[in-house]
């Protein structure tokens, strides 16, 4: 793969291993500032743990990661979220007693104006600042699709979808300029589906670099500039999503050498199954 | 309109007015209604191991880390403060600042044990320190009597004015208490307290946004440390003398049942919690011989009925209020 000076993420002969099996085989990626960026594969290809190797949630055993042309490989997590990368999880699972606005305020924290001293000494500041941090979480509540009502709720008291919007605009707060969004649309109902396409491309215009795991065939061909597919590991295919997801070794990893014929004769779209 | 009649009384409980408030009733009502120094007593302690377990919610509450030292913490405070001014001869003032840092760099080096070790074995490093302490204070018989403990602590004067009789001791707990509280509350409020809750609550999300969870896990342990030390020095004064025994592992444990039952996180339930349990344990345990059982089963009952403490009792209590409010207005 030839160098590209604007990745946004660059990964290089990164190798993950799990008690000796290589969750991840040597993988090279570019991801480039700015396109939509999909990860696609079988149940246990890899592709999360591709997310956790570039957000610092895995040790690689051999390989590198480069954020913005900076090598981060030897960073920590907080520290890669510190240059720019958020991420989401497949299904957070924060305090269930935790409120809302305790969530967001995570999320805020590379941002937050309300420091502890200030919050002792100049507590009418920090009034103002409150109302601040409010109208800010009422809009990122916003931005996802969801009511300001929410906001002093229990997490415990969500619905899955709702709980995994809220955990996409903890992430928002952070401001980052690479978003991983793990598995985004698994548990979503079809509007909160279409409200995420619109926050993905949202991401894109706001200068956010988005970089999905998505089981949601459909919901990446309409969405993503490329898509990578990665089997057993390895990184099958890359490129446009249509072209790439019809490609016969990419189909065969999904249904198998029948289900190539079978796609063939067919001719329909490769569906996925979770 | 609810929600904006709930927002203008937030915006009055408050801080610092809610504490101020707090403060002033708490005092006026000690004032006019305790006193015999039996009671004055037990206001004290009550208001000091509000405090020292005020420092472990912002341990255990907030950063999630279950530590069974903060007595054995606590007594380093109060054996620090007691020796200087008996040995030292140093004003009460500067005995407190040196015992809160001392109580701060052994919770910190208890701290330090949560960066490497997972939660499971952290309480029994907690239990080993808390362990070491007590052998400690028994052993070196030369520096803190051994069994004996030390004796003759000079009563308490703050800048000349005798402050040691039972009513101006409470009033000093009292108000060391409110500014603990105050503090503590700054400190929920805040970036850092947030981020310190995040690493209590998620540690993979924290570390995601950006948070390093190890560094505000010492801070937590450090600042929790600080509150006990604090707690111990007056303690220390309140008592005038100090044994091993005023430590022991039943005291770690009675904190720790404190911020369980005021509900983890909540700074308003863990001084309720430590009213109602110092009351009980000071009281029904010295004078009933059933006292114990009905202690622990009470505590178990209360457990089961509200696990959340008593913040998730009060949570729940102002949502089933507020939706009869909400009912109220829509008809």
């Amino acid at each position: 793969m030839s160098p590209d000076p604007d990745a946004a993420v660059r990964v290089r002969g990164v190798r993950v291993l799990f008690g000796g099996v290589a969750a991840l085989d040597r993988i090279d990626l570019d991801v480039v500032e700015g396109e939509v960026f999909v990860l696609v594969g079988p149940n246990g290809s890899g592709k999360t743990t591709l997310l956790n190797a570039v957000s610092g949630f895995v040790p690689l055993a051999e390989g590198s990661v480069e954020l913005f042309g900076e090598d981060v490989t030897r960073r920590r997590a907080h520290q890669r979220a510190d240059r720019g990368i958020g991420r989401t999880f497949q299904s957070p699972r924060a305090l269930q007693s935790a409120r809302v606005t305790d969530l967001l305020s995570f999320g805020l924290y590379r941002h937050d104006p309300r420091s502890w001293a200030g919050e002792v000494f100049r507590p009418l500041r920090a009034l103002r600042l409150d109302r601040q941090v409010d109208e800010r979480f009422r809009t990122v509540l916003d931005t996802v699709g969801l009511p300001d009502e929410l906001l002093h709720e229990e997490l415990g008291s969500l619905s899955h979808g709702q709980m995994k919007m809220v955990d996409i605009a903890r992430a928002l707060l952070g401001e980052p300029r690479v978003l991983l969004l793990d598995e985004p649309t698994s548990g979503l109902n079809q509007g909160e589906i279409d409200k995420l396409h619109e926050i993905v491309q949202g991401l894109r215009t706001g200068g956010c670099t988005p970089v999905l795991v998505e089981h949601n065939v459909q919901f990446v061909v309409d969405l993503a500039d490329r898509i990578a597919v990665l089997h057993q590991g390895e990184l099958l295919a890359l490129g446009e999503p249509r072209a790439t997801l019809s490609r016969d070794e990419v189909v065969e990893a999904y249904l198998g050498p029948k289900g190539r014929l079978a796609h063939r004769d067919g001719g329909h779209q490769a569906e996925t199954r979770n | 309109m609810v929600a904006t009649a709930m927002q203008s009384v937030r915006t009055v409980l408050r801080r610092p007015y809610a504490h101020l408030a707090g403060l002033a009733i708490t005092v006026l009502v000690v004032q006019q209604f305790v006193e015999s120094s039996s009671s004055l007593f037990l206001v004290q302690l009550m208001a000091l191991y509000a405090l020292a377990a005020l420092g472990l919610n912002i341990i255990l509450g907030m950063a999630g880390l279950l530590s069974v030292a903060q007595a054995a913490v606590m007594a380093l405070g109060g054996y620090t403060a007691g020796l200087l001014m008996i040995k030292a001869q140093l004003p009460f003032v500067v005995a407190l600042l040196v015992a809160g840092a001392a109580s701060a760099v052994l919770s910190a080096f208890v701290g330090l044990a949560a960066l490497r070790i997972s939660s499971h074995y952290f309480i029994l490093v907690t239990l080993a320190v808390a362990e070491a302490l007590s052998l400690l204070l028994i052993n070196e018989e030369d520096l803190t009597g051994g069994y004996n403990g030390i004796g003759g602590i000079p009563p308490l004067v703050i800048g000349g004015l005798d402050l040691s009789s039972p009513l101006a001791l409470a009033v000093v707990a009292i108000v060391t208490l409110f500014i603990g509280w105050y503090v503590a509350d700054a400190l929920a409020a805040s970036r850092s307290g947030h981020g310190i809750h995040a690493g209590g609550a998620d540690p993979q999300l924290a570390m995601a946004s950006g948070i390093n969870v190890a560094r505000l896990r010492f801070g937590a342990s450090v600042t929790g440390g600080v509150y006990a030390g604090v707690a111990g020095a007056l303690y220390a004064e309140t008592l005038l003398y100090l044994g091993p025994g005023d430590f022991s592992l039943g005291k770690a444990l009675l904190i720790l049942l404190i911020v369980v039952i005021g509900g983890m996180g909540s700074n308003a339930g863990t001084v309720a919690a430590a009213v109602i349990l110092v009351y009980l344990s000071e009281g029904l345990l010295r004078l009933t011989t059933v006292g114990p059982l009905v202690y622990g089963l009470g505590i178990m009952v209360i457990l089961v009925i509200a696990p959340n403490g008593l913040d998730g009792v009060a949570r729940r209590l102002r949502r089933a209020f507020g939706r009869i409010l909400e009912r109220r207005v829509a008809r």
